[in-house]
């Protein structure tokens, strides 16, 4: 009897254009300044909205906030055009001049996404539907960091005015939102749900569901199970690859092409400090070896150190394939051990990859062990080499499709996620001289080059371009997804049958 | 009376102290990067830097610590990187989630301990349900967190799976406990929702605090039931019932009530698994997440409520322990 009055008491009452989905951990925030992380954009690009995003399906750029631009032929301004009408979640219009306190405080250092806006000389509104930037030099990616899924996107004057506080209004923005997308923040309670509520004044399209229900479900066990049983409607990320092809009925699978490029970072301080125990390596792991057992169909040989979305290569990297010549540089060299690090965000698809290498690597005599790296500890590796492991596997996310994007965060001296500290002043020299290019036949054409060095260089190692696969209810149609926006679909477009 | 409780905070504030030592040097020892984790992975190193300065993470280690217990004393637990809020205001949002898990799981435990061992006691060849108690509790707790929502929720749909309560059933009260919320705001359905949210993941953790309390509260029964005092209760002519609750099971109590103190203990280690297998907003779901992100504070926040909560409860249970058997006061 208790248990039937329980059953009754949680049956919810039916859902009527309401979108269910999970994250698998909380967000720290909507702040589209200060949200960094994956889980979130897809909440984040409703909430707010940018000058330009990139299409559906697409890494072309179209206007967003702005209906139209121009670029000036010596590439130092940008002039966006706003479109009427548009107005904050609290019905106040926007013009220029929000758009201009916006972008100021955007470039304000102590926000972790500041970075975007590097390179900025003035910005000024010369009338209220006219906002221009003007770069101190040209930057051909400046389109795409504006298009990316962590680009500006504009906040109101309720935040930035009226509970700026003393922080700029991050810690108002912490729990609350006041952008101009169609989706307003209606709850925002830690570690449960978040409730997104449709904006009945939206400028745009109307959107089809009235109300976006976000829950935290940390296993993706359970979020299977809720799925099957319809009490969420997508997963967004982390379906295990190898129950793709046996989603129970009713469910449906869109996988599509996506940033995430599976690389290999070599530790060239250590026994990858040897040349031909680098080139035997890479001849063990060719992933052509282990692709289709840890992705399936979901994954390919990558085409170079940019994701196919990026840059298209012409073919997949040919790796060296003469395993007995990798069993005797091996030989040659006494015996070699390896440690083998894997991201730990991605841990069950990294762990395969790293426990397939193992087994492949003993094939040439080299003996390998695996650990988990923990995500706030994979930039740190690069102040102690020796203790770092020897490779390391993930697949990262670059900020934007422009190639430019890649190189900045993995291949350049410095930069953030270049593990283990490599230098190529001719690898630097070429990224620098690539990111002045326009001409994007051109560009793709310095840039794959620039690849092909790193790659003969043994430092990275590309290994898999991964689509990003979202698992759905049947019905729902216009997921509106783009890949350039990793684990995401659109709210705005996305509807059921 | 005084003096005991004047020594127990006196040993509450000895453990914290200690315990913040130990965990701020583990800190050192574990490369992480607190700077980087609030930054985002892309972040230039140079807006990281900036930051680490800005944190004050570029000073020596004695310093941080200090101005940590200064601020510690001043009732502020710095800023979580993993939720960005104050760690203060984490800990007042997530701590009520797990504390009513425990204090269900505690009272479900001791119940069916009970259940158990009164039986045994009054007639020890009867070993059924302790046997299917024992059973259950042999299971690893990840396996009953697995199998049980199975079972009731996705195969028979009596009980909800995971979560602290439906959307539609929610009404913010003034506790953060959602079962005494929704008595205060008189929200029966939402009284009735929480109450099933709560059953799965309270059985989980409560089944291994049911065998241990049970076993203990029967064999000191049994060792009570030999005594003189109760041959003459009964000679007095009192009912069995009588015997039980009032002499059997006073004198019974104090093995069972430390076990249900040392139960404690394993319940916080057990709370990071049941909390995540039933999605459970609470503080072991706070920790993972601040584990993920070299979120120290946060991590120093969850330590010091474990702590405050275990001790709080052995004084709670040796005051009942004293007050039950005036020798021990």
């Amino acid at each position: 009897m208790l248990l039937v009055l329980l059953a009754l008491a949680v049956r919810a009452a039916p859902a009527e254009r309401v979108l269910r989905v999970a994250y698998n951990e909380d967000v720290a925030t909507f702040d589209p300044d200060d949200a960094i992380l994956l889980f979130g954009l897809d909440a984040v690009r409703v909430l707010y909205e940018g000058l330009v995003q990139y299409k559906p399906g697409t890494t072309e750029i179209a206007g967003w906030l702005a209906q139209r631009w121009s670029v000036s032929p010596d590439g130092l301004t940008y002039r966006f055009i706003l479109h009427d009408g548009v107005t904050f979640h609290d019905g106040r219009p926007m013009t220029s001049a929000d758009v201009l306190a916006y972008f100021k405080r955007r470039r304000h250092p102590t926000l972790p996404l500041s970075y975007f806006l590097d390179g900025v000389d003035s910005m000024s509104v010369p009338d209220p539907h006219t906002f221009i930037i003007k770069l101190k030099t040209p930057q051909p990616a400046f389109l795409d960091r504006l298009a990316s899924p962590w680009a500006p996107k504009v906040i109101g004057p309720a935040a930035l005015v009226e509970h700026a506080g003393g922080d700029l209004g991050v810690t108002w923005l912490n729990d609350h939102a006041d952008g101009t997308g169609p989706f307003m923040l209606a709850e925002m309670v830690r570690g449960q749900r978040y409730v997104l509520v449709r904006n009945a004044h939206y400028w745009g399209a109307r959107p089809y569901f009235d109300r976006i229900e976000i829950l935290i479900v940390p296993t993706m066990n359970q979020q299977m199970l809720m799925l099957q049983r319809g009490e969420l409607d997508i997963i967004e990320h982390g379906y295990p690859f190898d129950q793709l092809d046996k989603v129970p009925a009713g469910l449906k699978v869109d996988a599509h092409d996506a940033l995430g490029l599976e690389i290999a970072y070599f530790n060239r301080s250590k026994a990858l400090r040897n040349r031909a125990v680098r080139t035997a390596v890479i001849t063990a792991i060719n992933p052509a070896r282990w692709l289709h057992e840890v992705f399936g169909a979901f994954a390919t040989p990558a085409r170079s150190l940019y994701p196919k979305a990026m840059i298209r290569g012409p073919a997949p990297v040919v790796f060296p394939a003469d395993l007995e010549a990798a069993r005797r540089a091996i030989a040659a060299v006494g015996g070699v051990t390896l440690e083998i690090g894997y991201a730990d965000q991605e841990a069950p698809v990294q762990q395969r990859i790293a426990e397939f290498m193992v087994s492949l690597l003993k094939g040439i005599g080299v003996t390998a062990t695996v650990r988990s790296i923990p995500i706030d500890q994979e930039s740190s590796m690069v102040n102690d080499l020796q203790r770092a492991p020897d490779i390391f596997i993930a697949q990262d996310y670059p900020d934007s499709v422009h190639p430019a994007t890649q190189t900045g965060v993995f291949f350049e001296t410095g930069a953030a996620l270049n593990f283990f500290g490599y230098s190529n002043p001719t690898v630097d020299a070429l990224c620098a001289q690539a990111s002045r290019i326009t001409s994007i036949a051109e560009r793709d054409r310095q840039y794959l080059r620039i690849s092909d060095i790193l790659f003969a260089d043994g430092a990275f190692v590309p290994l898999a371009d991964i689509k990003d696969v979202i698992v759905y209810r049947a019905g729902l149609t216009d997921l509106g997804t783009r890949p350039a926006l990793p684990w995401a679909v659109d709210y705005g477009t996305i509807r059921r049958q | 009376m005084w003096l005991f409780l004047v020594r127990r905070i006196a040993a509450l504030g000895g453990v914290l102290l200690a315990m913040t030592v130990v965990l701020f040097a583990l800190q050192q020892l574990v490369p992480a990067d607190p700077a980087r984790a609030l930054m985002g992975p892309n972040a230039p190193n140079s807006l990281v830097e900036q930051k680490r300065k800005e944190m004050g993470l570029d000073r020596p280690m004695p310093v941080r610590y200090a101005r940590y217990l200064y601020q510690l004393a001043h009732g502020d637990l710095g800023q979580s990187i993993s939720t960005h809020q104050p760690v203060t205001q984490d800990l007042a949002h997530f701590a009520p989630a797990t504390l009513e898990l425990i204090a269900a799981a505690l009272l479900l435990g001791c119940l069916l301990g009970a259940a158990v061992a009164l039986p045994q006691a009054l007639r020890p060849s009867i070993g059924g349900l302790r046997l299917a108690l024992i059973g259950a509790a042999s299971v690893p707790i990840f396996l009953t967190g697995l199998l049980l929502p199975l079972l009731f929720w996705y195969q028979l749909g009596w009980l909800p799976g995971g979560g602290r309560i439906s959307p539609d059933n929610f009404h913010p009260g003034p506790t953060g406990f959602m079962t005494l919320d929704a008595i205060i705001t008189g929200q029966p359905r939402m009284l009735l929702d929480s109450l099933a949210h709560l059953v799965l993941p309270a059985v989980t953790l409560a089944l291994p605090i049911a065998v241990s309390v049970g076993r203990t509260l029967a064999s000191s029964l049994q060792e009570v039931y030999t005594q003189g005092y109760i041959r003459t209760a009964r000679a007095k002519g009192l009912s069995e019932g009588r015997v039980l609750i009032r002499h059997a099971l006073r004198n019974a109590a104090g093995p069972p009530l430390t076990m249900v103190s040392l139960q404690v203990a394993m319940i916080f280690s057990n709370i990071l698994i049941v909390e995540r297998l039933f999605a459970w907003p609470g503080l072991g779901s706070y920790m993972v997440q601040a584990f993920a992100s070299a979120d120290l504070p946060a991590v120093l926040g969850v330590a010091i409520v474990s702590a405050v909560t275990y001790l709080a409860v052995a004084a709670i249970v040796d005051i009942l322990r004293a007050l039950l058997d005036p020798r021990l006061g």
